[in-house]
């Protein structure tokens, strides 16, 4: 069912969290909020939920205005980042007791409970505490739990936080093939750009209670609108440096302090600005490029992570093994080198307000030039 | 994860020595609690009334059970001893399922609830700690002597239900629940009444063992608010009846019916300890464990 939020404000003591936030998520979307602490995105789902008293606004689940609606009245249901189990409750009892209360017939309380405990492989704990299973089989029960009720919304809040990574990757896809069984929508929160990008249908990117921008994850990944989305989307992210730009020879050189400058085709209003160099595009030259300090690299077997400094702003660069020469690849802490931009896609952003001036295609016309 | 505690390996001489020294500090200790009760039991199972200096700790001589029959069935008989003692028990329970409840609901609200002035209420019960009971003994006198409550159990149980230490317990140990539990309950569909006794207080049994043993022992042994508030006979509790046997005015001390009436006192102490020693710690460390 469809959620849709109507200038929504909620404060906390003299802060406002959320101001005049409009949103509105589809039927049976996996829209994940994505953004890190204090971005409000936690405030924003329990508002959903009816959990924290809201200041003016509205909020509709399935066209009907359920903004001061009792929780367990909005047909949601929600699984904690901490699990929130009961813990003086068996599992079987956690999960039923909204149906306990709702006083569905006995009956009916044991086979759901078996139904939704057999998709989650919880069927052999249903008479354990929650302090007899492992944290994974404990948020199982957690989204048990949410299950059995058959809301029209499920929420989310950071439910793979407290798991170890190995166990995280499993519960990604697990999750995504619930989605796609129960065909529900999901409001997912996290601070994990990782997470939000392998489950979402759309991902909003919340800072400070303002939305930095929504779409698909191609679309935040292609196409960031901000310095900030940019900065957070991508493993490792894009890199930002300040940068001026400046009208050359019919193009735009883009001049980057105490490194260099790159070249690019396009004309581009002159100024400071930021640009945008993903990881991937960037590799090591021996002579020429622009100079960096080395400072260390991971090796991940099939990349090496170059970490260095270009002038106080540290960079990140993702190169395939092959392509880093063995003297490159001798490279001390402090020592000089140069990175050179492949051809590719750059990002320049606004010095003022961070957002997008424009997407360059480089290095592919300049090449052909050079070719004549 | 680290529950077994034993990942260092090389404990070296040092710690090993201060280990030691803890030992042996903690044994003396014990022995300096547990010498006047081994000496209160032998002595109960004597016929003599008379304590020689130094004590006679041999637990074979003068000993035998028929003794402390005897001495048991004296004190038993020795004026309403039954009532006071049913006296005792009923105000000491009163007293705890009171102030534990009291403390849960303050508590609660203390940990939980939004309001203005919370904090500063919470620093000014907290304050009433460091106000021993005789400062204000006089007051609570004259208000229990307006309302005619003097001799009633209302009298002797009332004043002692207001405890700000099971009002603290409370309050910091459902600090340490997370919040998250009691809004998952929400969702379910509970109201706040039924999340604070369905949820919250199952969850806070540590708490409330702690709370219920303090507010017991402090029950249990009052002397001064009943020795105050007590004026006739059949009111009276075990603290005061211990007076009798303690002799005035140069009377003889008896001392073998003394120590039987002492044994009788711990009883229930010891009891209620047994019962709640489970959550005992966790309680007054505060800790939430699940």
């Amino acid at each position: 069912m469809s959620v849709i939020i109507q200038n929504l404000s909620v404060r906390y003591g003299d802060k406002e969290i959320l101001s005049n936030f409009n949103l509105k998520v589809d039927d049976g979307e996996f829209f994940v909020i994505l953004g890190s602490s204090g971005s409000g995105k936690t405030t924003l789902l329990r508002s959903i939920a009816g959990l924290i008293p809201v200041d003016s606004g509205r909020i509709y689940i399935d066209d009907s205005d359920v903004t001061d609606l009792y929780p367990s009245d909005r047909n949601i249901a929600m699984v904690f980042q901490n699990f929130a189990l009961y813990p003086h409750m068996k599992v079987f009892d956690n999960i039923s007791l909204n149906l306990k209360i709702k006083h569905v017939p006995k009956e009916e309380i044991r086979k759901k409970v078996e139904e939704v405990a057999k998709i989650l492989h919880i069927s052999q704990h249903l008479d354990k505490y929650p302090r007899q299973l492992s944290g994974g089989e404990q948020q199982r029960v957690g989204i048990a739990r949410a299950m059995v009720r058959d809301p029209s919304v499920f929420l989310m809040d950071e439910p793979l936080s407290n798991l170890d990574a190995k166990l995280r990757r499993e519960m990604l896809g697990e999750l995504r093939s619930f989605h796609e069984k129960v065909k529900k929508t999901i409001i997912y929160v996290c601070h994990d750009q990782d997470e939000a990008m392998a489950l979402a249908d759309r991902i909003l990117v919340l800072n400070q209670g303002r939305i930095m921008q929504m779409g698909t994850p191609d679309d935040l990944y292609d196409h960031p609108a901000n310095v900030f989305v940019a900065g957070f989307i991508g493993n490792p992210p894009m890199n930002i440096l300040e940068c001026d730009l400046e009208h050359k020879d019919e193009g735009t050189r883009i001049g980057i302090s105490n490194a260099g400058y790159i070249d690019i085709d396009e004309i581009v209003p002159e100024g400071k600005a930021y640009i945008g160099l993903r990881p991937e595009i960037l590799g090591m030259s021996e002579k020429d490029g622009l100079s960096a300090i080395f400072d260390y690299s991971i090796n991940s077997g099939l990349n090496v992570e170059v970490h260095a400094k270009m002038g106080e702003t540290p960079i990140r660069a993702v190169i395939p093994k092959d392509e880093v020469s063995s003297e490159l690849r001798d490279l001390k802490n402090g020592e000089m080198f140069h990175i050179e931009v492949k051809p590719g896609r750059v990002y320049l952003f606004d010095r003022m307000s961070g957002s997008l001036i424009r997407e360059v295609d480089y290095g592919t016309s300049r090449k052909i030039k050079e070719a004549d | 994860m680290f529950k077994s505690g034993r990942i260092k390996k090389n404990i070296n001489v040092g710690e090993a020595a201060k280990t030691y020294l803890i030992y042996a500090i903690s044994i003396i200790l014990a022995i300096v609690y547990l010498v006047p009760f081994y000496w209160t039991v032998i002595k109960a199972f004597r016929n003599s009334i008379f304590a020689n200096f130094p004590p006679n700790m041999d637990p074979l001589s003068q000993t035998s059970i028929s003794y402390f029959i005897t001495n048991l069935r004296t004190v038993w008989g020795f004026g309403d001893f039954p009532l006071w003692y049913f006296n005792s028990v009923f105000v000491s329970i009163c007293v705890v399922a009171g102030s534990v409840f009291v403390g849960m609901l303050a508590g609660y609200a203390f940990a939980r609830l939004r309001f203005p002035g919370r904090d500063y209420l919470f620093y000014a019960v907290l304050a009433t700690l460091m106000i021993p009971f005789p400062v204000i003994s006089i007051a609570s006198y004259v208000f229990m002597l307006d309302l005619n409550w003097l001799s009633t159990y209302q009298g002797l149980i009332l004043p002692q239900i207001a405890s700000a230490l099971d009002v603290f317990i409370m309050r910091q140990y459902f600090l340490t629940i997370p919040e998250e539990v009691e809004l998952a309950a929400k969702i379910d569909g509970m109201r706040p009444w039924q999340i604070f006794f369905r949820v919250s207080a199952p969850m806070a049994k540590p708490a409330i063992a702690a709370a219920t043993i303090f507010s017991f022992i402090g029950s249990w042994n009052n002397f001064l608010w009943p020795l105050m508030e007590v004026h006739s006979l059949n009111m009276f509790t075990l603290p005061l009846v211990l007076n009798f046997f303690k002799g005035a005015n140069g009377t003889q001390i008896y001392w073998n019916q003394m120590m039987t009436v002492n044994i009788l006192t711990m009883i229930p102490t010891i009891v209620i300890f047994i019962v709640f020693e489970k959550y005992f710690i966790s309680g007054i460390s505060m800790n939430y464990y699940r």
